[in-house]
């Protein structure tokens, strides 16, 4: 009985080693790596950016703003630090108010607005892009949500990579991530057909009034203003027919405009209408849409004066 | 509680310590040491079971108390009538349990579509509890075994409950016979260093077909089955081959699973495969496929109804031979018909079940009526030699190699009705795949999803191709142990990798 107990356990701690050293060896690159959602971490916790302008938000804006085209367009030096999956809490916690601590102030900070924005029930797997960043002991000064991550996640080496050699594999072609894009992120999902599909079809988009995100989505407005920093509320395109109609969206400006009266705002959000040549998905424009939107945003900003 | 569940990676070793160190060896003086690790096995069972929903224990408890009562109520009755009685009833509530629970709303769905009534007052909208169609059959078959003097009543009832509610294959089977199992709950056990290694490298095989070959098919299959009217033909001709992995994996994976688990535990359980997609002909993949129900219903049902020699009637004995042997074939044909579309139905409360059993009913007749469904009782491309060892030959001639693909084509059009979710789904299915689109290039999606599973799977056929003749896993053929040790790694790293993000079921959990 003793032997047997001993070889299985000899059996599955040579099976495993080597999983827990290229566990080790991804996250040191993790941590280097400037492709999303590592690049946001990175570009906030390792580096110092000085940008003129920043964009943070959830996915949408991690594929929707190029930064590159708005620092050739506007003169400026734009950083995209938008993570997949986050809410505003999310977002003040770990991006905003650590870059703003680190950096000088940014002349314009571009703030994606959308129903989204205020879920509060994300999937772990967005949070699994926290862990190779654990031992960084400022980041675990702010992230408290740590406390609820997966505990799987933790004790299963490389499964937070993904789940399959797809996902390592996207994750090893991430590490040559192009420098230049700045953490823009072209849209993920339809990789494998390559062709418009609609993200979540039966889903209704109910606009969720959580007390936390909405404390948290005022003191990014409060953190900004405080420090005289230009803020912008965009609400970047949708698709009409397979999300902006599922949305509600009038309730969701109304909620915007009590909470943020005095800050600018720009909707695209019908810029395309249902058009699918600019999307990806129906959440998500393409590289085309992200360019469209990206050259008329600017000239919007430099119409308006903001970044004077 | 799932197989390839984390709750299952701690469940297994701390009920496999207790069972040995303290229900049998701290105890092993204790004069009631058997009976209290039975009682260990039947707690740990019934947590197993409750995992998923605690009301499905009063079902089981109901069968359990059933069943056992039934035995020793056959064993009382003094006539031969009054056992009958006896066993008729315990046949009557079981199966009026697994009807209500699996087939009632079917039934009432298709009364009303008959009637042309609204039928949603007459439904019951029952859970079907996970596995009840496994454990009532054995319970069925301890009660008929009782009456037919093959097996005594048990008066243990622990053991008995033991018996029937024994985790490994409580929920999908094997579907295992009184007189296998309960007399092994009856007696000591002891812990045996080779067995338990033989369990757990099945318990390791299984896990790699269920996990990295069964579950990675189904994201696909799932995939093409969900959206099949976007399909092209030749798309749906590999999500149907793959189905035909992905049920075999799923299947045979849990079998494994559960064998090498009970092995564990000193527990022998019956062999569910051999091997089925190696069949040179349907009769000979029948005997090869889900062995313990196909035994069921051949014991319990197919030959009790005459089988392929049924008794000739009185008025018959006189005629000629010409008309004996027409009317043997008749019952045959029949037998065999009812045999299929009984094992279909008891898949589950739907019309591609029976279609699938009809199917199949239809290629085993002809062989039944030429004779030719006992033709390959051995395995194949094997010899036996005059000491009766079987030799193995590397590769099948290019007969047996085009029977075997010709079986394999006519299992994958079964499974293909099978997988549909409706005759019309199955229709839709067979139009697309006899349109001009089977010609064009199938979608594939990646080649990080393509290459890796087309590797496992011929690993997987590879691995059962060269166990084929033996009872063991393929990884206790291998005499080499540094190959072993290896192997065994290669294999734990795959399932770790492959492993899918979401926990699957198993695809019989709902049968």
């Amino acid at each position: 009985m003793k032997r047997f107990i001993f070889e299985v356990i000899i059996v599955l701690l040579v099976a495993f080693l080597p999983f827990y050293i290229i566990q080790g060896i991804i996250d040191k690159k993790a941590r280097t790596c400037y492709k999303p959602p590592y690049s946001s971490f990175n570009y906030i916790y390792n580096d110092t950016l000085n940008a003129d302008v920043v964009i943070f938000g959830n996915s949408r804006a991690q594929c929707h703003y190029y930064g590159d085209l708005i620092d050739s367009l506007l003169d400026c030096n734009c950083y995209n630090l938008g993570l997949n999956g986050y809410s505003f809490d999310y977002q003040y916690n770990l991006q905003i108010f650590p870059y703003i601590q680190k950096n000088t102030n940014p002349k314009l900070l571009i703030l994606e607005v959308g129903p989204q924005a205020f879920f509060d029930h994300w999937n772990d797997d967005f949070r699994k892009e926290f862990l190779p960043f654990l031992n960084i002991s400022s980041f675990n000064f702010y992230v408290d949500i740590c406390k609820d991550i997966s505990f799987f996640y933790q004790i299963l080496p490389i499964k937070y990579y993904g789940w399959g050699l797809n996902d390592l594999y996207n994750f090893y072609k991430s590490l040559n991530y192009d420098i230049t894009k700045k953490g823009y992120n072209d849209c993920f999902a339809p990789r494998e057909t390559e062709k418009y599909v609609i993200n979540f079809p039966d889903t209704i988009y109910q606009l969720e009034k959580n007390d936390t995100i909405i404390q948290y989505f005022t003191e990014s407005i409060n953190l900004c203003e405080s420090k005289s920093i230009q803020l912008l509320l965009v609400c970047s395109p949708m698709h009409k027919d397979d999300f902006y109609d599922k949305c509600r969206m009038d309730e969701f400006w109304q909620l915007i405009d009590s909470l943020a009266p005095n800050v600018p705002k720009l909707d695209y959000s019908l810029m395309f209408g249902s058009d699918t040549t600019y999307f990806a998905e129906s959440t998500h424009l393409n590289l085309l849409g992200a360019e469209v939107f990206t050259t008329k945003l600017a000239h919007d900003i430099d119409s308006l004066g903001l970044l004077k | 509680m799932l197989f390839n569940s984390f709750e299952y990676l701690i469940f297994l070793p701390i009920v496999f310590l207790l069972y040995w160190f303290v229900f049998d060896y701290a105890l092993r003086r204790c004069k009631h040491q058997l009976m209290l690790q039975n009682l260990f096995i039947v707690v740990a069972s019934y947590v197993f079971y409750g995992w998923w929903d605690w009301r499905f224990l009063i079902l089981i408890a109901i069968t359990t108390v059933l069943s056992f009562l039934s035995g020793i109520g056959i064993e009382k009755a003094p006539t031969q009538r009054g056992k009958k009685a006896v066993m008729i009833a315990n046949i009557a509530v079981n199966l009026g349990i697994l009807g209500v629970y699996k087939y009632y709303d079917f039934f009432a769905r298709e009364f009303a579509q008959l009637l042309g009534i609204e039928s949603d007052f007459l439904l019951l909208h029952l859970i079907l509890p996970v596995g009840i169609s496994f454990y009532t059959f054995q319970a069925l078959s301890y009660s008929i075994d009782v009456y037919r003097k093959q097996i005594e009543p048990c008066h243990d009832i622990v053991a008995f409950t033991a018996f029937l509610s024994f985790f490994p294959q409580l929920v999908a089977g094997p579907i295992e016979r009184a007189t296998n199992l309960l007399p092994q709950f009856q007696r000591k056990r002891s812990f045996d260093y080779a067995t338990a290694v033989d369990g757990m490298r099945q318990i390791l095989w299984g896990l790699f077909k269920k996990i990295v070959v069964a579950d990675n098919c189904a994201t696909y299959v799932d995939t093409v089955f969900a959206d099949i009217s976007n399909q092209s033909g030749s798309t749906l001709v590999l999500a149907a081959v793959l189905f035909t992995f992905q049920i075999y994996g799923d299947f045979s994976g849990y079998s494994d699973i559960a064998i090498g688990t009970a092995k564990l535990f000193g527990i022998k359980l019956m062999r569910n495969f051999n091997v089925p997609y190696f069949s040179r002909d349907i009769a000979e993949f029948w005997r090869r496929w889900h062995i313990s129900l196909t035994t069921w219903f051949r014991d319990y049902v197919y030959i009790p109804l005459g089988g392929s020699r049924p008794a000739l009637p009185a008025r018959l004995e006189v005629k000629g031979d010409r008309l004996k042997a027409r009317y043997t074939k008749c019952i045959a044909v029949r037998n065999t018909f009812i045999i299929f579309l009984l094992s279909g139905f008891w898949h589950g409360a739907n019309w591609t079940f029976v279609l699938w059993g009809a199917y199949h009913a239809l290629l085993f007749v002809p062989l039944l009526l030429l004779n030719k469904n006992r033709r390959y009782r051995d395995t194949v491309a094997t010899i036996t030699l005059p000491d009766g060892t079987i030799k193995t030959k590397w590769l099948p001639s290019l007969k047996e190699a085009g029977q075997m693909l010709l079986t394999f084509a006519l299992a994958v059009f079964g499974w293909i009705i099978f997988r549909a979710q409706d005759i019309s789904q199955f229709g839709e299915v067979i139009s697309t795949i006899c349109s001009d689109s089977l010609l064009s290039v199938p979608w594939l999606r990646n080649r990080f999803f393509y290459i890796p599973l087309a590797i496992m799977i011929a690993i997987m056929l590879l691995g059962e191709w060269i166990s084929r003749s033996s009872n063991q896993a393929v990884l206790s053929i291998i005499k080499n142990k540094l190959s072993i040790v290896i192997l065994e790694i290669c294999l734990i790293a795959c399932i770790y990798v492959f492993a899918p993000r979401e926990l699957t079921e198993f695809i019989y959990f709902q049968f």
